[in-house]
């Protein structure tokens, strides 16, 4: 396609998709979305993915589009959320914005409340903006290149993202890899789509659709999250901050511009990654802005960079994270695997096909990044207050709904008791996963793409009339193959063992 | 040593085994043709592989680091929470949704980080009544009626 083309084509698609947001329904569910995610931000104790799952039941009556659309707006919104807290009490709303609260606290402290929440936001929607450029940009052309792809390649694909999720986990790689064999274990319970046998369904009409995403999703984020925070009394200290001023001053702004450009670089291509997400990215964005300063010891005493720098690194990476799941139909984080869940329960197949068939959604949900984050600039600061006075809501109020939210919404899907005892059981997996730190977003990766892996075995193997080296002689599947075995054995290399348990470690700060 | 990862990585490899052994029974096809059995097959022998990597991980760390996982833990709320769960899903579709959910409000509300008995009430009827109409009446999801009728 010769660029003249290309972007006649893009200006059409971007006009279309603002088209389609900008229809009041759609704004509607924009704003309810980035509210909700704002709130799930603020508030300790519930992230992204919890809250995704718990709204989820409540889409099904939406069009496809709008329900992306508020989905993805809880997703961004809790990054912009996070950085209120983790800057007001030290408390980080979200995991991505644990490392906001370093100095972004510190300014707080030093009565630069304002100028430090003012930045977070301003950062944020810069980052939030320019990515979804460049996932517009990128998107596109990769579903194109991916048409290409066979069984053997997707395969290959799908069992790279695994061991890199995998290795890009905080802990250890053969607990993740471990979780992700369970994944697809789990993802194979259920008739067989290719011989409609009936595995591992304990002679239960509940288990032969097989192990539904939103039960199980619901269970480990939602009940999982709530009994981890119930073993401990949570008794928050709410320092309480002067906020007189929240536009930051032309040397805060010298001081910030090179830490966002960076932050957004560094945010969108760990987003694409999968595992990379918005929690590396902020650290990542973090370590590199204290290796550019010129006085890194300062960092930690309520330098402006380390806050700018990752927050804008973790909201370009929501966007990053887009592409994989909208071009390829892989998702890459636990959110993706959930948002994936959500366009299967809509009867869409995520994949290259996506963009060519399904344009609308595509654009539609893209140019809504764009007024989402106009909004939550709009929401963030004048309600800065508000948030304030929300963090003051004890658990003991959120969590009994939490819980009864999570058992309706999985029964209300089949009206089916069994799913909401799927829900406890995984409730309770979910929190001795946490307690025994098994990481929860290979087994979910593994368990939403079980059965697309599944088929696309047994397709290449039927293929290649039953040889395994179809995946190493297309050279597509071979680099992703390649790149999985270099993955598999990393951690037996002392350099890079080294260097992984430095940053498991988080001593970049 | 770490003893937690010892423990758990030997119940995953169990639980791993298990599904090992029975997949064949699904069938495990030829190589033209996979069998239904297959993939479980191939997930429960990764399970055994990587536990037992996790497994020799644990017995051969050297850090020394002893971590009191279960201390300092309130079961109470814990035991608490799970009891009332499984009772509320006993319970759920003979008593029907508003009561059974009211009771698990006001239990959860009253009971885990004490509200008052008011604010228990209250809390446990509005939002029974809230979810209600979300679920009922805007999603149109049936809840259970129980004997009473709602």
């Amino acid at each position: 396609m010769d660029f003249e083309v290309f972007s006649v084509s893009l200006i059409d698609n971007i006009l279309m998709g603002f088209s389609i947001t900008f229809e009041p329904f759609n704004i509607m569910v924009c704003f309810i979305g980035v509210l909700v995610g704002t709130l799930v931000g603020v508030l300790p104790g519930l992230g992204p993915a919890a809250a995704i799952s718990l709204l989820l039941p409540t889409t099904f009556r939406l069009d496809v589009t709008s329900s992306i659309i508020m989905l993805a707006g809880i997703y961004y919104g809790a990054m912009y959320g996070g950085s209120t807290t983790s800057i007001l009490v030290n408390i980080p709303g979200e995991s991505s914005s644990v490392v906001t609260c370093l100095d972004g606290y510190q300014m707080a402290r030093k009565g630069r409340a304002g100028p430090a929440l003012g930045i977070s936001a301003f950062s944020s929607f810069i980052a939030g903006t320019l990515s979804v450029v460049a996932l517009m940009l990128m998107a596109p052309p990769l579903g194109e290149m991916a048409l290409k792809f066979g069984p053997p390649e997707y395969f290959s694909l799908m069992f790279m993202g695994l061991t890199l999720i995998a290795f890009l986990s905080s802990g250890s790689m053969s607990k993740a890899m471990l979780m992700a064999s369970f994944g697809l274990f789990l993802g194979t319970i259920g008739l067989d789509a290719m011989t409609a046998t009936s595995r591992f369904t304990l002679g239960t009409m509940t288990l032969l659709d097989g192990v539904g995403l939103v039960p199980v999703v619901m269970g480990l984020f939602g009940i999982g999250e709530v009994l981890s925070n119930l073993e401990q009394p949570v008794r928050r200290e709410i320092f309480k901050p002067k906020i007189d001023r929240l536009l930051p001053t032309v040397q805060d702004w010298i001081d910030s511009t090179w830490p966002i450009i960076r932050g957004t670089l560094v945010g969108f291509f760990l987003g694409i990654l999968p595992g990379g997400g918005a929690v590396l990215s902020s650290f990542a964005s973090y370590a590199m802005e204290k290796r550019f300063s010129k006085s890194p010891e300062k960092f930690g005493t309520g330098m402006i960079a380390g806050v700018a720098g990752p927050e804008a690194a973790n909201n370009s990476a929501t966007s990053g994270a887009f592409i994989p799941l909208l071009s390829l139909g892989i998702p890459g984080t636990a959110v993706m695997a959930i948002m994936l869940g959500a366009l299967m329960l809509h009867g869409i197949q995520p994949g290259p096909l996506l963009i060519k068939d399904h344009p609308n959604i595509f654009w539609g949900v893209v140019t809504s990044m764009y007024v989402g984050n106009v909004m939550l600039l709009v929401l963030n600061l004048p309600l800065i207050g508000l948030w304030v006075r929300i963090l003051k809501v004890r658990y003991s109020i959120l969590f009994p709904l939490i819980l009864v939210f999570c058992l309706i919404g999985s029964y209300s899907l089949k009206n089916n008791i069994g799913d909401i005892l799927i829900v406890v059981i995984f409730g309770v997996i979910g929190y001795l996963m946490r307690k025994y730190e098994y990481e929860t977003p290979p087994l979910i990766l593994a368990f939403v793409l079980g059965n697309r892996i599944e088929v696309s075995l047994r397709q290449s193997f039927l293929l290649s009339d039953g040889s395994p080296l179809i995946f190493f002689q297309r050279p597509i599947s071979l680099v992703f193959m390649l790149v999985a075995a270099f993955l598999l054995v990393s951690p037996m290399i002392p350099a890079i063992k080294k260097k992984k348990s430095v940053l498991d470690d988080k001593q970049i700060l | 040593m770490r003893r937690h990862d010892l423990i758990t990585s030997s119940v995953w490899f169990l639980i791993g085994l298990s599904i090992a052994i029975y997949a064949p029974t699904y069938g495990l096809g030829t190589p033209g043709m996979v069998g239904s059995g297959f993939i479980p097959f191939i997930a429960g022998i990764l399970m055994c592989c990587f536990s037992a990597a996790t497994f020799l991980n644990a017995y051969l760390d050297k850090s020394g680091i002893v971590k009191r996982i279960w201390g300092n833990i309130q079961f109470r709320n814990l035991f608490l929470v799970l009891f009332a769960l499984l009772i509320y899903i006993l319970l759920l579709e003979k008593v029907g949704f508003i009561i059974c959910t009211f009771f698990l409000i006001v239990l959860l509300f009253r009971f885990i980080d004490p509200e008052t008995w008011l604010t228990s009430l209250l809390g446990g009827g509005l939002s029974s009544i809230l979810l209600y109409l979300i679920f009922e009446t805007w999603l149109e999801a049936q809840l259970p009626k129980g004997f009473f009728g709602f």
